[in-house]
């Protein structure tokens, strides 16, 4: 399943990953930080180019099931404004055991930041910006 | 015509749709007119995605076809 919502469950993903077959179950929940760069974080927001972000990540979940035999894969990302300690994205992985669940999980993740096309900007006290490199 | 979409910070200069009123072969031709155009904006680091797919500077356009810019990406 991908998805880019308004808001996301954390207990509807972990639901959505049950599988008999699943001995190891890895989940990875990114958060609005309050700090950036030894700035003061206020709120984020995000703008998505909807259809190719769901294209973009269909191509990535699709290469972690093959590459690790994963039961099931989810990557989930929020659109819109966003406060401090809000879940934003959300990829987790069911395999049969833990070897296969982190790493698969940390790719997972990783390609999402290179490759699908969703923007954040960070609001600071004083001003704002769009993030163009991601750590 | 094309309509060429634009997202993030692009977006903000551009604004969200683009009407091009001239004869685009293929990406290359549309980033040298964007270039000429919008000159304010770093264009070697925007993408250019047809039909929701990474385009390259060969890669056709017609008409109809869905064109997006598309800034550094940071989702995450």
């Amino acid at each position: 399943m991908v998805q880019i919502v308004e808001h996301i469950d954390l207990n509807e993903v972990y639901k959505q990953l049950a599988d008999p077959a699943a001995g190891g179950t890895c989940i990875f929940v990114g958060t609005v930080r309050d700090h950036s760069l030894g700035n003061d974080v206020t709120k984020l927001n995000f703008d998505t180019y909807d259809t190719m972000a769901i294209s973009e990540m269909e191509k990535i979940r699709t290469t972690a099931i093959e590459k690790w035999g994963l039961e099931k894969a989810i990557m989930i990302h929020a659109v819109g404004e966003k406060q401090i300690g809000d879940p934003v994205v959300v990829v987790g992985v069911a395999a049969a055991h833990r070897k296969e669940a982190f790493p698969a999980c940390q790719f997972l993740i990783d390609e999402l930041k290179k490759t699908v096309p969703i923007w954040k900007k960070e609001f600071f006290t004083d001003s704002s910006h769009w993030v163009s490199q991601t750590p | 015509m094309i309509v060429v979409k634009a997202f993030g910070q692009v977006k903000e200069v551009l604004g969200s749709e683009l009407l091009v009123n001239k004869e685009m072969t293929d990406v290359k031709s549309l980033r040298e007119y964007l270039r000429n155009e919008y000159p304010t904006i770093v264009w070697s680091t925007v993408a250019i995605a047809v039909n929701t797919q990474y385009a390259h500077d060969p890669d056709p356009i017609s008409s109809g076809d869905e064109i997006a810019l598309i800034p550094p990406v940071s989702g995450g």
